[in-house]
């Protein structure tokens, strides 16, 4: 039983150190990790001083039995890794050295889990605090401990480096300080390796690179960051001296991948704040270390902490709805991946916040007067619709159109757009003669339900005597409330419907979206989250049952197909600790994250082999709508990283926030298929687009079909590859 | 040089000085001389007197009337076109195109349906009489069966045992709507248990998926409320399946048999008045749909196999006058060469009859005779019509329903079929019959084949 965990454990602590390194950049990648480590070694005792902190506070936080994703994903190593760096930099190696490097150790993992609590409950996070109060810590009390000797290393660089690699590694460390660069780089490289404790310009330049690697937004943002401090300290005449003596200019570069990419999506707006961010940072640097010197104390990452917590607070609080720039909800450990899924997820995960509302009728109605109308849709009522039924030829009413009843909407049933309460019902208004109007009562018959706090719907102008339901009553989403009429002021039968702010007949509209319907314009479009548009000719979407079925992946449920090769195939249904659902393949070690909502279901995101077919379900099956919808075509877009050329999205990466020229275009259209009770397939042809300038530049195609409730088949068409899974 | 004037014969007619009644002194003689811009004269010129006219505009118009006024009022709607009550090959497939399934109740209906290209899942197959090989090709087609009586639910039972398939069945139910007559020779009744138990034979034995709940509860109804009352017990059957079963039925399909615009023979007022018309009929059934204790996931299919309402008012029949007469007692009889061989519903409705060219205001009460040597062939008992000529043209309206399938080769031949598309063109849908499309059928034995007289 112990070597079945240890096959998942060791792994997975591996994981945990190489991500405590790169934790320090904020980052999740093993290429970085590995260069990060690398040259953590460079001082000998440093690195090994580093790797013991990490080996130590992991450890601990597994065995106290702390949240493991957390130790896996490196939040508990990083501090405890930089206090390690540093403390090894600052003192000879020896046993006591040692022994007080575990309890440091500790005391800063202690720290951390303690700011954690703190800081979290504001949605904040605690970045360096723990390093720096562990740090100074050990650097008051060290001298109170005989023990510990200063170190000797960083001052006399150039003999270690010869210990390290001779005379080679010496010219080369020659030729790279000679070169002929703008002192900028050079400090710039200087200060990244600060971050390590060791500001050389070879250093800096691995570092850099790895930034580079993990992410090339942080790579221009570190830089940028840097740049703006030196014009900021040339143009006030603040003193170099502080950023070419002790390199605190990192103070610059990690705040400006926190605040530029990090935890706010990459935009202008971010680009903005990192240079809003530089003085101040400046100011605190400058006042920090006239407090500090005299306890002979570095500021160290102060500023960078100070700054970017209190940015990110203030974006919290941030009352009025204005998301620019937008915080980062769902963190994927790379500035690009968050911009590229929040520039397509705003749209359309925009569900997800919504409690889901439905047309109040059935069939087509027309929208005859919508947000801001002509007539009475103004000012504080301006988030409204009017409907009225019309018939294939336009008309919507019959014979003269002289009575109420000629017309198509009169007396047919009004529904309830969503499960809530009956908060207040008038059903006695006359229904007026046609080209009449009460304006003394001008809401006619009315019924007001509640959905939550703070969002009502209104349904107006209802039929007299037609009212089905009473106050007080719950309702559910569909019902019949009563029917369509012509009371109120209202010249001729139509139905007014708003969302509203609270429970009075006639207060003041909110503007919400419906969750899904169907429009009839030119071509049937299918809308998700969307509000209906003056003259657009807008149904329900209809959930059909064989897919609603068959889109209804429970956990523990496993797909096995067969594929046209003779190959079996299985995927498993599963959920993860935030309740997010995926289909995992375990042959490929692949995850595939879906959503599901009534008309809609939608893949999010996919980690593991891009080669593995569960990869090529998720591009096939990216977004279905439920319903049988003959010819329906739906687009939608895909994030960029799913991008399949790395050259390109390299390129791409680097100007992400401002002009994107890559594009991956997913298109659905449901075949025409027969409508019979039962059996017969409903089938969808997908197809994603690759284009550059817009410029196709490849294409995949997919074929699914769904039958007797389940998903039948799956067919791959990529020109390297034709494949058919068939489900067993 | 003036054109002739109109010989208008001479009547001499009773004044009736009592009260004026509310419909005042004139009756339907106001000239109907064109049918979706075709003027009758040119049609009877070019296709022969009589004939059937069929307007496609005034069908496609009606059904989609028709399914609008489902559709509003319930998510899930879908027609299914009564093959009996016209299966002219070209008006069927108005309907398919229009979006509606077959409803077909005999073998002969149900290859005529296949041949015109419906797929076999889309065919509701109802009534009492279907063989063994229409049943066996019906459920290889993967079609609707609806049960009528016991005898055939073992007959299915035992080909699906025997076959290994699953065929997909309603069953008919009839019921005590609230109305006389009282359709029980149809289907299982409801009331005395028989389609509860029919229900449970067909769940039990696990051999049959059961799709659907039947009913047809009469023919041209004039109480919308009975339509609810029917479906609301369907629907409570279907709750007891479920209650029982588990067992979602998936639709339930309410028959036929709404009015169309015509009279009823005794009726005292105009059908085009007094007829429910067909949101009457939706508004009864889908609030008692809604009003049922049934409430599955997804709402049953409501399946609609109305037949009559939607085509009635798309045909008409042009006729010419034969003669006029006197009759023993005084009455003006007029004889046209439209009869009931042709106007079956004649025995049914007072039909709508107006002349094709412009008359005076004068009207005379006629008895409308047809050209059969039969005295059954009565078209109207009593009408009052301007003073037709020999010659003259007529168009009886309302004759879409049933007279295209239920007419008679019966002393005469049948004429051409036209319909009149969408554009105003007529086009000749079915052939006049001709001496040959009778005798070909025939074979005379050698030893008659010759005589002398």
């Amino acid at each position: 039983m112990i070597s079945d965990k240890n096959h998942v454990m060791f792994p997975q602590f591996g994981q945990g150190i190489l991500n405590s390194y790169t934790q320090i950049f904020f980052a999740k990648n093993k290429w970085m990790a590995l260069l990060l480590l690398a040259v953590s070694f460079v001082d000998l005792n440093a690195g090994l001083s580093g790797l013991m902190a990490v080996l130590i506070a992991n450890t601990t936080a597994y065995l106290i039995g702390l949240n493991r994703e957390h130790i896996i994903n490196g939040f508990y190593g990083f501090n405890p890794l930089l206090v390690g760096l540093g403390y090894g930099i600052s003192f000879q190696p020896g046993v006591s050295f040692f022994i007080i490097l575990i309890f440091i150790t500790l005391l800063t993992l202690f720290s951390s889990i303690l700011l954690a609590g703190l800081l979290s409950k504001y949605g904040l996070p605690y970045l360096s605090l723990p390093f720096l109060i562990g740090f100074w810590i050990i650097m008051l009390s060290s001298r109170s401990i005989n023990q510990l000797e200063l170190s000797e290393g960083g001052i006399y660089f150039l003999n270690e480096l010869y210990q390290l690699g001779g005379f080679t590694l010496l010219d080369i460390h020659d030729w790279f300080e000679q070169l002929p660069w703008p002192e900028v780089f050079k400090l710039y490289f200087r200060s990244l390796g600060a971050i390590f404790f060791q500001p050389h310009l070879f250093i800096g330049i691995v570092i850099s690179l790895s930034l580079l690697i993990w992410s090339r937004l942080a790579f221009v943002l570190s830089f940028l960051g840097f740049a703006c401090a030196y014009l900021f300290y040339m143009v006030v005449g603040a003193s170099l001296n502080d950023l070419t003596y002790s390199y605190i200019g990192f103070n610059f570069i990690l705040t400006s991948i926190a605040i530029g990419g990090f935890f706010v999506i990459p935009s202008v707006y971010s680009f903005l704040w990192v240079i809003i961010s530089i003085p101040l940072l400046a100011f605190l640097q400058i006042t920090a270390s006239s407090l500090l010197t005299p306890l002979q104390l570095g500021v160290l990452s102060l500023p960078f902490n100070f700054v970017v917590i209190s940015f990110l607070f203030v974006f919290r609080l941030r009352e009025r709805y204005f998301d620019k720039p937008a915080l980062v909800y769902f963190q994927q450990f790379q500035p690009e991946k968050n911009l590229y899924s929040s520039l397509i997820n705003s749209q359309r995960l925009a569900h997800l916040e919504r409690i889901p509302m439905k047309l109040p009728f059935w069939g087509f109605w027309k929208v005859t007067q919508a947000f801001d109308g002509e007539h009475t849709h103004k000012d504080a009522w301006r988030y409204a619709w009017d409907f009225e039924f019309m018939d294939a030829s336009g008309k919507t009413y019959k014979n003269e159109g002289l009575l109420p009843t000629d017309y198509f909407c009169f007396g047919k049933p009004v529904l309830a757009p969503a499960s809530g309460y009956v908060m207040e019902i008038i059903g006695e208004v006359d229904d007026n003669a046609i080209g009449d109007m009460n304006l003394r009562q001008n809401w006619g018959n009315s019924i007001v339900i509640s959905h939550g706090e703070g969002l009502f719907s209104q349904v107006s102008h209802l039929q007299k005597g037609s009212i089905l339901v009473h106050k007080g009553q719950y309702v559910e989403q569909g019902t019949q409330l009563a029917n369509c009429g012509n009371s109120g002021r209202s010249p001729y039968p139509h139905l007014h419907f708003q969302f509203q702010t609270s429970s009075e007949i006639g207060a003041h509209t909110l503007s919400y979206p419906f969750a899904a319907y169907l429009s009839k314009n030119d071509e049937l479009q299918f809308h998700s989250s969307d509000q209906p548009k003056l003259n657009d000719l807008v149904c329900n979407q209809l959930v059909d049952d064989t897919l609603n079925r068959a889109l209804h992946f429970i956990p523990g449920q496993t797909l096995k197909f067969e594929t046209s090769a003779k190959e079996l195939i299985s995927w498993e249904v599963k959920t993860d600790i935030f309740n997010q659902s995926y289909l995992a393949c375990d042959q490929t070690k692949s995850k595939a994250w879906f959503g599901r909502k009534d008309d809609l279901f939608y893949f999010t995101r996919f980690e593991g082999n891009k080669k593995s077919l569960l990869y090529d379900f998720y591009l096939g099956a990216y977004q279905l709508v439920t319903g049988n919808n003959p010819d329906l075509t739906i687009q939608e877009k895909l994030s960029l990283h799913e991008f399949p050329s790395a050259e390109l999205r390299f390129l791409q990466d680097f100007v992400s926030p401002f002009y994107r020229f890559l594009a991956i275009r997913f298109e659905a259209t449901q075949l025409k298929a027969k409508q019979s009770i039962g059996d017969t397939p409903i089938i969808f042809n997908t197809q994603l687009d690759f284009s550059v300038f817009s410029k196709t530049l490849s294409n995949r195609s997919y074929q699914i079909s769904f039958e007797a409730g389940e998903l039948s088949r799956f067919e791959i068409k990529k020109v390297s590859q034709h494949l058919i899974l068939y489900r067993v | 040089m003036t054109a002739k004037a109109r010989y208008e014969r001479p009547l001499i007619k009773k004044l009736e000085s009592n009260m004026p009644n509310k419909f005042g002194m004139r009756t339907e003689f106001e000239p109907v001389t064109h049918i979706d811009g075709v003027s009758v004269a040119s049609l009877i010129a070019d296709y022969g007197s009589p004939v059937f006219v069929l307007s496609e505009q005034k069908i496609r118009q009606r059904f989609k009337a028709a399914r609008q006024a489902f559709e509003t009022r319930y998510p899930r709607v879908q027609f299914a076109w009564s093959y009996k009550t016209n299966y002219l090959s070209a008006v069927c497939n108005v309907f398919h195109q229009e979006g509606s399934w077959a409803e077909v109740v005999s073998g002969f209906e149900y290859d005529k349906a296949i041949r015109h290209g419906v797929d076999g899942s889309n065919i509701i197959f109802n009534g009492p009489d279907k063989t063994e090989e229409d049943l066996r090709k019906a459920i290889t087609n993967n079609s609707l069966i609806h049960i009528d009586h016991l005898d055939e639910l073992y007959m299915i039972q035992e080909i699906a045992r025997e076959t290994k398939q699953k065929p997909k069945v309603a069953i008919r139910v009839n019921m005590d709507t609230g109305i006389y007559p009282m359709w029980d020779r149809f289907g299982f009744n409801y009331e005395n248990g028989q389609a509860w138990d029919a229900l449970n034979k067909i769940m039990f034995s696990g051999l049959l998926d059961l799709v659907g709940l039947h009913t047809h509860i009469g023919t041209f109804m004039l109480s919308p409320n009975a339509y609810a009352i029917a479906a609301s017990k369907l629907a409570n059957l279907a709750q007891r399946v479920q209650q029982k079963y588990g067992h979602e039925i998936k639709y339930i399909d309410m028959g036929g048999g709404f009015s169309s615009r015509n009279t009823l023979k005794g009726a005292y007022l105009p059908g085009i008045d007094t007829n429910p018309s067909i949101d009457d009929f939706a508004e009864a059934i889908t609030s008692a749909l809604m009003n049922s204790d049934y409430r599955p996931k997804t709402p049953p299919l409501l399946i609609l196999e109305t037949g009559r309402a939607l085509i009635d008012e798309a045909g008409y029949l042009l006729g010419s006058v034969i003669a006029n007469k006197r009759l023993s007692d005084g009455r003006r009889a007029t004889i046209l060469d439209v009869g009931v061989n042709l106007l079956f519903t004649s025995f049914w409705y007072d039909h709508k009859i107006t002349p094709a060219q412009e008359f005076t205001s004068y009207t005379e009460d006629t008895v409308l005779y047809g050209p059969l040597c039969m005295n059954i062939d009565v078209v109207r008992e009593n009408i009052s019509l301007p003073l037709l000529n020999k010659g003259d043209k007529v168009v009886i309206h309302h004759v879409g329903a049933y007279n295209m399938t239920q007419w008679m080769q019966f002393i005469t031949l049948r004429p051409n079929v036209v319909m009149i598309d969408m554009d105003g063109k007529p086009h000749l849908i079915r052939k006049n019959e001709s001496i040959d499309s009778i005798e070909n059928l025939e074979e005379i034995p050698p030893h008659l084949s010759h005589f002398e007289l």
